[in-house]
């Protein structure tokens, strides 16, 4: 099954085809969500920055308890930039509609725009979507 | 020594059979109308997990039986550098796999991949990369299911089934594997994704209990802390020179402290089994919603490692049935010592189990791998669906007997040594696999050169290094890096050397105009979701027009 209506027509070579996706471009966001990132690998790991025993917590070392710290920093970290991305993908989404055409069944809904919140059977972040 | 314990054998064997019925009614969980004669249903679950499904199967598949006994047996045995670590380890691990998975699914879901080796071959167009690939991916992992059979032995070792008579010893292992065998064959993913929510389960109800219990008992967290010091600063057994282990890593030890943590962290998510198990959600967001629920389980590493220290102060004494100290046992003795039986035999039960979930995936992606990217890439270009599945089934067999034979007939140590130097090696596949995803700068053959470089330094290092000699060849996974002299990761040196061959190999390629081979994958497949309208999957080896 082919999809015809690609904008760019595939040409074998050479490898980079001049392609610009829109989202493949540097945003704001993308920035924001990097360094968030980064900061949650990097710090955990500066080792000599919590390599103490005091001050203890519930009889936790220093040591302990700091990485344990991090268990949840990390995780809302990762929660943070999905939120993050997700409304930037969502923005895009509403902005463009999809790039990818059906090649057959029932036509996208109206004008091509958000197909997505009116798809039916999309359970996940049901919630999330309808807030919008 | 040990008698055997009825009570907590036949709790071990109840879990067993109720795992077994669950695994082959896995066949019919959410199949799709064609059955599972495809790698899509078979091997990837028919793409159906949701959120909470993929939780189970990721965690299970991350932090594996082997882990839940390695880690606090390191502590308890020379503390935090080797033993710890597992701790930031998982904790960057999310960061660092937030930046790719979503571009990861989508890329595969609109080509139908199924393997990293597939990603690969699809971005760069080059068999022989891409057998690098698979076949780094395939050695990584078969000592790694190798391990998931250590774990269950070490359980029913502690249950007293073991020692000299074969039939004690292999028989129950035997039964284990019979038990995995059967349902992958059968059901494929959606087995161990079932028997995942079970296994997860019963292992947050037993860590919670021991964690909260056994520090009560004796006596609170500070004692257990400053046993655990008085231990790790006397004079080594081995070696009265040096301490016996690390209390709080020194200025010495945290470089090797962050470069393991660092490149496991990268390692993990280039090991097949754990692309497959993302691969199986069923859309690009799953993954990164679980970057953030995922952490749970790291929770749960960390609270189990300190069990180690907790058995210190407890003076647990993990001897094994042929009379010697084994460290690998501490945690089901420490669990034998202190618990009822039936507690006991659910927490043995839960680790047998855990071990039963990664390694049926393990043996699906390891055998997917060989299907797509060795069977079909070389031998038959025309496979139908049918038959990748049927071929599939039969190899993930193959990669379990392997795996028995290394447990039955070699020494454990030579399974815990391959699977370190598994990670090492499968770190090297991480520019072919990801930097594809972001950019087609590198060069296919910058990239193959750049892997092999990684792999022949780190073996080699690996091999020649032991430390004091206490342990034979591929005993360590610690080495002094050139130039800077400091102690770090093998398979972290070795991939800061497989990225600057990569690099270099690239600009003089690049400036010769020597052919990067073609990339059937087009920018929008990065970002395509289960939802965009249009997609179909194609055959992997044509690019979508």
């Amino acid at each position: 099954m082919a999809i015809d209506e690609e904008p760019e027509p595939d040409r074998p070579e050479p490898a980079y085809r001049g392609e610009d996706d829109p989202r493949w471009r540097v945003t704001p966001t993308k920035i924001v969500v990097t360094i968030i990132l980064v900061a949650a690998i990097v710090l955990p790991l500066l080792t000599w920055t919590y390599s103490r025993d005091s001050p203890r917590l519930f009889g936790f070392p220093f040591f302990y308890w700091y990485q344990f710290l991090w268990v949840f920093l990390a995780a809302g970290a990762c929660y943070l930039c999905y939120v993050l991305l997700r409304r930037e993908a969502r923005a895009y989404q509403a902005g463009h509609g999809t790039t990818l055409t059906p090649p057959t069944g029932p036509p996208p809904g109206d004008a091509g725009g958000d197909e997505l919140a009116h798809q039916p059977g999309h359970d996940q972040d049901d919630d999330q979507r309808k807030a919008e | 020594m040990h008698d055997v314990n009825w009570v907590e054998l036949i709790i071990l064997a109840a879990l067993f059979v109720i795992v077994a019925f669950m695994g082959i009614r896995a066949a019919k969980w959410r199949r799709g109308e064609a059955g599972l004669d495809s790698l899509h249903e078979w091997g990837l679950g028919g793409k159906s997990f949701g959120t909470w499904v993929t939780w189970f199967l990721l965690g299970g598949d991350l932090y594996t039986a082997y882990t839940f006994i390695a880690v606090p047996a390191a502590m308890f045995a020379t503390g935090a550098v080797s033993g710890f670590f597992a701790v930031p380890y998982t904790i960057v691990l999310y960061p660092v796999i937030f930046f790719f998975l979503g571009r990861m699914w989508s890329v595969a879901h609109r080509h139908g991949y199924v393997t990293p080796a597939d990603i690969v071959q699809g971005r760069y167009g080059s068999k022989w990369l891409s057998l690098a690939i698979a076949v780094t991916g395939i050695l990584a992992t078969m000592p790694y299911i190798a391990l998931q059979l250590v774990g269950i032995q070490a359980v029913l070792e502690v249950a007293g089934l073991g020692g000299s008579s074969v039939i004690a010893r292999d028989l129950p292992l035997l039964i284990a594997f019979a038990v995995l065998a059967a349902y992958t064959y059968s059901s494929g993913l959606r087995a161990p994704a079932m028997i995942a929510v079970v296994k997860d389960g019963l292992i947050y109800i037993v860590i919670i209990v021991a964690i909260i219990y056994l520090p009560h008992h004796l006596g609170g967290w500070n004692g257990i802390f400053d046993a655990a010091k008085a231990k790790m600063e006397a004079p080594s057994a081995t070696d009265p020179t040096k301490p016996t282990g690390v209390f709080i890593p020194g200025p010495s030890q945290a470089w090797a402290y962050t470069t393991l943590a660092l490149g496991s962290a990268m390692a993990l998510f280039m090991y097949p089994h754990s692309v497959t198990a993302a691969l199986s959600s069923k859309d690009r967001w799953t993954g990164r919603r679980n970057a953030a629920i995922l952490p749970a389980y790291s929770l749960l590493l960390g609270l189990l490692a300190l069990l180690g220290f907790v058995a210190i102060k407890a003076g647990t004494k993990p001897i094994g049935l042929d009379g010697k100290p084994n460290p690998q046992l501490v945690i089901p003795q420490l669990f034998e010592d202190h618990f009822p039986s039936w507690f006991a035999g659910v927490a043995f039960g839960a680790i047998a189990i855990g071990a039963l979930v990664p390694a049926a995936i393990m043996s699906i992606a390891a055998a997917n791998l060989f299907t797509r990217n060795i069977y079909r890439a070389f031998f038959k270009p025309d496979a139908t669906a049918g038959h990748e599945a049927r071929v599939s089934k039969i190899v993930s067999l193959l990669t379990k007997v392997g795996a028995l034979l290394f447990v039955l007939f070699l020494d454990k140590q030579n399974a815990i040594n391959f699977q370190l130097l598994g990670g090492l090696w499968i770190l090297q596949t991480l520019p072919a696999l990801i930097f594809g995803l972001f950019t087609r700068w590198f060069h296919k053959w910058a990239l193959l050169a750049g892997w092999a470089v990684g792999m022949v330094y780190g073996t080699i290092v690996a091999y020649g290094y032991c430390t004091a000699c206490t342990v034979k060849h591929f005993g360590s996974s610690l080495a002094a890096m050139p130039i800077f002299g400091t102690t770090a990761y093998i398979g972290f040196t070795a991939f800061v050397l497989n990225l600057i061959v990569a690099v270099v190999l690239t600009l003089i390629l690049r400036a010769a105009k020597v052919s990067n081979g073609s990339d059937i994958t087009k920018q929008s497949d990065y970002f395509v979701d289960a939802d965009t309208p249009g997609l179909v999957q194609p055959d992997v080896t044509e690019p979508i027009r």
